[in-house]
């Protein structure tokens, strides 16, 4: 084949497409005359005859013929391993040259085994990135290491399926990778995901736990069933907490810190935002002592989306999206679920002296003495054994807390945060059940300071 | 020219003559048999694969099964000159569409033995009924997976 003179025709890396490196490579040559028509026949029979050669081995001689979708297939994973070898080289026209001194047949070879050394490490770094995982409810995370990665790992076959990327892998990473394809996808994804672990291992499991909690009750979803990657959520946080002076392992930001990171912000000319966030992000890594360059450069990538993040929400007046301040701890009902429900008989029992002719506040002693569930409170309540009187004296011998759970059942639908008072929702709430109804007349009696109380820990019941 | 590097697989890129020369080999052994192909009727041979094969779905290198087809075939004493070309190309088809049916179950030596027998002990030389009917049973016998306990117990009647 003839040489020709790279020196003015450079080919430029930009103008070939790294999933169809081959083809592109010589499309791109012939077009700028480094290549002759005659010289891509040539390449093109002898890829012919290496098809020869893997479709023997894929039929074990058997068979001469294969339906056109497994020879595209193979077709497909001889182009990959080529390309690999070719993509491995310093420049493009190394790679031509390379495909103009040698046969197609040794260049494949070559790039087989580079595929199958790339399997091998990856092996290798999937066992590292599964030691060092985040312990984590999230289904995707935790499905993606034990289940996909594993399957695709055992069932890659770099002979007749180098190309192939079927895996089951949900996780979505902070970065896209750029390769999209075969094993150097999978080695690339696995080699960020290993990079998030390292990141994420600095921070104490239990306070990453809560962060996506806090998170899931930021958003209202049920976070374990979600998409969300948790390098970006802790990543975020942390740069925030570092931005509020706390230190770089402190993932949890309070209320008022919050309201008061988002005021500072808020004052801000937008314009002054990347500075401050990379200066925070340099600070966090300095702080974290992250001396790894990979992961440096990782957490810069993460930066930039950061940046992009912060500033839309500023615009939209949506960061407290972003930045996920703490929840008060849920409150546990102790005294409504340390106990079982009522026995039938003795349910029927408490129904029938609620039912004989005794006041307002006999009624209301006799059902706090033996009702300890809400299940059995409500249904004590709807036992039509007490009438409008009995109602209101009962509902007076409540604290806030069962009232707020309460308030709760009867408007469970709504989405509940500060903006909108209790007062508003309650005018607007149809009650269904007499019970309902008297609660919605003893809450809408209460002060609006009471009011507030409730809706407060109706908040962090939901 | 963008298209000029596009790595189709498609018996043009094939060596046309090389084939050719592979088909007309098989006159060595069917010459015993009375039977010769001239390379007129090797052109048609592979000219009717080449539409089979697109037809089909199929991808085939060098002379693929042809040659194996015809060595086999030309002892049947259901094929004479004059039916030679035409017959072999109705085997093609028949053993292209069974190798699809069969989800390449079967090798090509097995099927091809597997329609010599039928075609000479049940079908009289017919590839219509060798397809309708005969292949038909081997197709329903391995789809249930039944295919080799089949062949086992054809090939025990053959020799009673």
């Amino acid at each position: 084949m003839n040489n020709l003179p790279f020196s003015k025709h450079p080919l430029k890396p930009s103008a070939l497409n790294p999933d169809n490196y081959l083809v592109s490579l010589l499309n791109t040559a012939f077009a700028s005359q480094l290549i002759s028509e005659i010289d891509i026949q040539t390449i093109q029979a002898q890829v012919m005859d290496v098809f020869k050669e893997v479709l023997f081995r894929y039929t074990g001689g058997l068979s001469s013929s294969v339906t056109t979708a497994t020879a595209q297939s193979l077709i497909n994973s001889i182009l990959y391993c080529i390309d690999a070898r070719l993509l491995a080289l310093n420049s493009p026209e190394e790679s031509l040259r390379e495909l103009q001194s040698k046969p197609v047949s040794e260049i494949y070879k070559d790039g087989l085994i580079l595929v199958e050394s790339c399997l091998e490490e990856t092996r290798q770094l999937y066992a590292l990135t599964k030691a060092s995982r985040i312990a984590t409810d999230l289904i995707a995370y935790n499905s993606t290491i034990d289940k996909g990665l594993p399957g695709f790992l055992a069932y890659y076959d770099p002979r007749f399926r180098a190309h192939d990327t079927m895996a089951d892998i949900d996780y979505p990473l902070a970065s896209n990778c750029l390769n999209q394809r075969g094993i150097f996808y999978i080695q690339e994804y696995i080699r960020m995901l290993n990079l998030e672990n390292q990141f994420c291992s600095r921070f104490a499991e239990s306070d990453i736990s809560r962060l996506l909690q806090n998170y899931g009750r930021t958003y209202h979803i049920d976070y374990p069933e979600f998409l969300l990657n948790i390098f970006e959520i802790v990543f975020t946080n942390a740069v925030f907490a570092v931005m509020l002076g706390q230190g770089a392992c402190h993932l949890s930001i309070s209320k008022s810190d919050s309201d008061f990171l988002r005021s500072q912000l808020y004052s801000l000319d937008l314009s002054l935002i990347p500075t401050v966030l990379k200066q925070t992000v340099d600070r966090l890594i300095v702080q974290l002592g992250i001396s790894n360059s990979e992961l440096i450069s990782y957490i810069k990538s993460a930066e930039n989306s950061l940046i992009h993040r912060v500033l839309q929400a500023l615009k939209n007046d949506s960061l407290d999206k972003i930045l996920i301040s703490d929840f008060p701890d849920r409150i546990e009902s102790a005294t409504l679920k340390q106990h079982e429900i009522m026995k039938d008989a003795d349910f029927r029992n408490l129904v029938n002296q609620l039912s004989q002719p005794v006041d307002s506040q006999t009624k209301s002693a006799l059902i706090l003495d033996n009702i300890h569930t809400l299940t059995d409170f409500i249904d004590i309540l709807e036992a039509d054994c007490l009438d409008s009187q009995d109602y209101q004296v009962l509902f007076q011998h409540l604290g806030d807390l069962e009232l707020s759970m309460l308030a709760s059942q009867i408007m469970p639908d709504i989405c509940w945060d500060e903006d909108a008072p209790l007062m508003q929702r309650l005018s607007s709430t149809h009650a269904e059940k007499e019970w309902e109804a008297q609660l919605i007349l003893y809450l809408t009696n209460m002060s609006s300071e009471k009011l507030k109380v409730i809706q407060q820990l109706i908040i962090q019941l939901v | 020219m963008s298209d000029l590097i596009q790595f189709r697989l498609s018996l043009d890129s094939l060596a046309k003559q090389h084939i050719i020369r592979q088909i007309m080999s098989t006159n060595a052994v069917s010459g015993q048999f009375g039977l010769a192909l001239n390379e007129a009727d090797a052109e048609q041979i592979l000219a009717a694969r080449h539409i089979i094969l697109k037809n089909l779905g199929r991808v085939e290198v060098e002379s693929g099964v042809i040659s194996q087809l015809i060595i086999v075939f030309c002892r049947s004493p259901f094929i004479n000159q004059e039916n030679y070309t035409s017959v072999i190309i109705d085997l093609i088809e028949a053993f292209y569409y069974f190798k699809n049916e069969t989800r390449d179950e079967i090798s090509d030596m097995e099927l091809i033995e597997l329609m010599k027998e039928r075609f000479d002990n049940y079908c009289a030389g017919s590839t219509e009924l060798l397809v309708s009917r005969e292949l038909e049973d081997v197709l329903q016998a391995v789809r249930q997976e039944k295919y080799y306990s089949t062949l086992c117990c054809d090939q025990n009647e053959v020799s009673e």
